[in-house]
């Protein structure tokens, strides 16, 4: 077990506390570096996974003649692409 | 006797313990115009979700509920220490804070003591949050602008630029007490009239030059059409939690103290009370309500977004203003932003699906003008620099830019990398089926989408869609077959 609270006891005295703390330390800047890594690491993300999802969307539909059907068409019985994340929707999974 | 003294409190012991108990006060009073202002975004996602098409529902509110995915961290990381530390228009050296808290800018970097659990600090991670509540409302009005067409991941790098850095400029500037425009030239916004919902539509002005309309949105000729939002009935239901929402943004606009008088300061640190506030932000819906309702004829969509305008109208001297010059005001605000609304959309062409430059923009630039109208001489901040005509003009001059050539430039090279717009294809097929492979209302039978003409007629979208779509770029020679077998049908 890592022993992460750097503190002996709660007092009035005591300020800033938490685990890896307190502030402006090591372990501070460590979780703030690898905070920052995960949002950019996101935003790259969310641009990637959607540039894929509508790539594979317009592929199909200039593939399926060239015409979409406009929103007020029924969209027909399926997903039109393969899903590329969330949870399945298939029950025999 | 005498040991009877010698048991009661001390006066340090007293002013200590008032002084706990005002900090807690504080902590809880703005722990709870947080959890009141979350009722913006519920808001802004049924606003925007209701006025979106029915095959755009999802992707419309997913931006929201990303928002706050995106914004939170960035903010916290990036915005805040902005905040903190550029009120003199940048970092002064050695990282010092302005003058007037000298110590504030060292809190608000994301690693400091003050940003975590401390014993000894009850109001920087309050003021903190409040903040971030301020920021997610500056993104959220832009995402209402660009709904439809926008790609998701395109929206949050935008709401992250707008919301963890621009807006959050323009606050360190005007929107401190230590801001530069503030101690210079009494620049007076009190509840962020212009350094919120200004800017935002700004910055949303600037996107919206990039993203272009929504396929089908101009005819040939250039005239305007109206798609019908799926759900008008929603939409209204989110303003109204947006006005909800308000309450609690316009409360955390505020400093609360119990051992000082009057117990309440304004963002500059001058005396009001929340009353006073809540007083004109109430008669400013009813001015807005008022004004929106006859500058649209009647228009359900534009009444209640007139009382919006309204508000924001007088938010900017909202701490200083009697109630009836309020209600005055916020009625004529309520019409400019139908009048401006009606044309941005049929004169400059601008495609914003929900007014939002009209109301936020152009009525949170109006509502600082006001001020420099109907406010001048109002002593501004703690060293009590008289509020000025000059002086609001000097922040509308320093924010326009400041909020427009970061939202243009941004969008411009998101554009140059085709990623900020989805292909026309699933445009008008509708984003939901590219976003999420489903529809979300599956229990409903589909009635046709249909588009209001600039005659006035309404008609079945899908031929008029499809010529717009037919026309871009002189696709299939602008007149597709399938275009052709439609307008058979």
């Amino acid at each position: 077990m890592i022993d992460s609270f750097p503190f002996d006891e709660f007092s009035e005295e005591l300020d800033a506390f938490w685990t890896f703390g307190p502030g402006s330390s090591t372990g501070t800047y460590i979780l703030t570096v690898l905070g920052i890594i995960l949002m950019v690491a996101s935003l790259v993300g969310w641009v990637w996974l959607e540039n894929r999802k509508l790539r594979a969307q317009a592929e199909l539909l200039r593939a399926a003649g060239g015409m979409p059907a406009p929103g007020g068409v029924p969209p027909g019985p399926g997903p039109s692409q393969e899903p590329l994340a969330g949870p399945s929707t298939d029950p025999g999974d | 006797m005498q040991w009877v003294f010698a048991q009661a409190p001390q006066l340090e012991d007293v002013a200590t313990q008032l002084g706990l108990d005002s900090q807690v006060l504080a902590e809880t009073f703005y722990f709870f115009t947080v959890v009141v202002m979350w009722l913006i975004h519920v808001g802004f996602m049924a606003y925007e979700g209701g006025a979106s098409r029915r095959k755009n529902l999802m992707s419309t509110a997913m931006k929201n509920i990303l928002t706050i995915a995106v914004v939170t961290p960035s903010f916290y990381y990036f915005g805040w220490y902005i905040y903190g530390c550029f009120q003199h228009g940048g970092p002064a050296e050695g990282h010092a804070g302005p003058s007037e808290f000298p110590n504030f800018c060292l809190t608000t970097a994301p690693f400091s003591d003050n940003m975590g659990p401390n014993l000894q600090d009850h109001l920087s991670a309050v003021f903190f949050l409040a903040f971030l509540l301020f920021s997610w409302t500056t993104a959220s009005i832009m995402s209402g602008a660009v709904i439809e067409r926008i790609r998701l991941s395109a929206y949050l790098i935008l709401a992250v630029v707008l919301g963890s850095a621009v807006w959050i400029m323009d606050a360190a500037w005007g929107w401190s007490s230590g801001g530069w425009l503030v101690t210079r030239f009494g620049f007076h916004d009190s509840i962020a009239s212009l350094v919120v919902h200004g800017v935002a539509g700004a910055f949303a002005l600037g996107v919206l030059l990039n993203l272009g309309p929504r396929i089908g949105k101009y005819d040939l000729a250039g005239r305007a059409r109206t798609f019908r939002g799926h759900n008008t009935h929603l939409t209204l239901m989110g303003l109204m939690l947006i006005f909800t929402g308000f309450y609690g943004f316009y409360a955390a606009c505020l400093f609360i103290t119990s051992t000082a008088f009057p117990g309440w300061l304004n963002i500059y640190g001058s005396p009001t009370t929340l009353g006073a506030i809540a007083f004109v932000i109430t008669i400013g819906f009813a001015g807005g309500f008022t004004g929106g309702w006859f500058a649209s004829k009647g228009d359900p969509f534009w009444t209640l977004s007139g009382g919006l305008a309204g508000v924001i109208s007088v938010s900017a001297g909202a701490d200083v203003y009697h109630p009836s010059l309020a209600y005055i005001l916020a009625t004529s605000g309520g019409m400019l932003a139908v009048w401006s609304g009606g044309w941005l959309e049929k004169k400059l062409r601008i495609d914003d699906a929900v007014g939002a430059v009209a109301v936020h923009g152009v009525c949170g630039f109006y509502g600082v003008f006001l001020v420099g109208i109907f406010a001048g001489g109002f002593p501004t901040g703690i060293n009590n620099v008289e509020s000025s005509f000059g002086g609001q003009l000097m922040g509308m001059m320093a924010f326009l830019p400041l909020a427009f050539l970061p939202g243009y430039i941004a969008s411009w090279i998101l554009k140059k990398l085709n990623l900020l717009r989805v292909p026309p294809e699933v445009e008008l097929e509708g984003l939901d089926m590219a976003e999420f492979q489903q529809d979300f209302f599956p229990e409903f039978e589909r009635v046709p989408e249909t588009v209001v003409l600039p005659d006035g007629e309404e008609v079945d979208s899908a031929a008029v869609l499809l010529e717009a779509f037919g026309q871009l770029d002189g696709r299939d020679g602008g007149r597709p077959a399938a275009v052709e077998e439609r307008r058979r049908e």
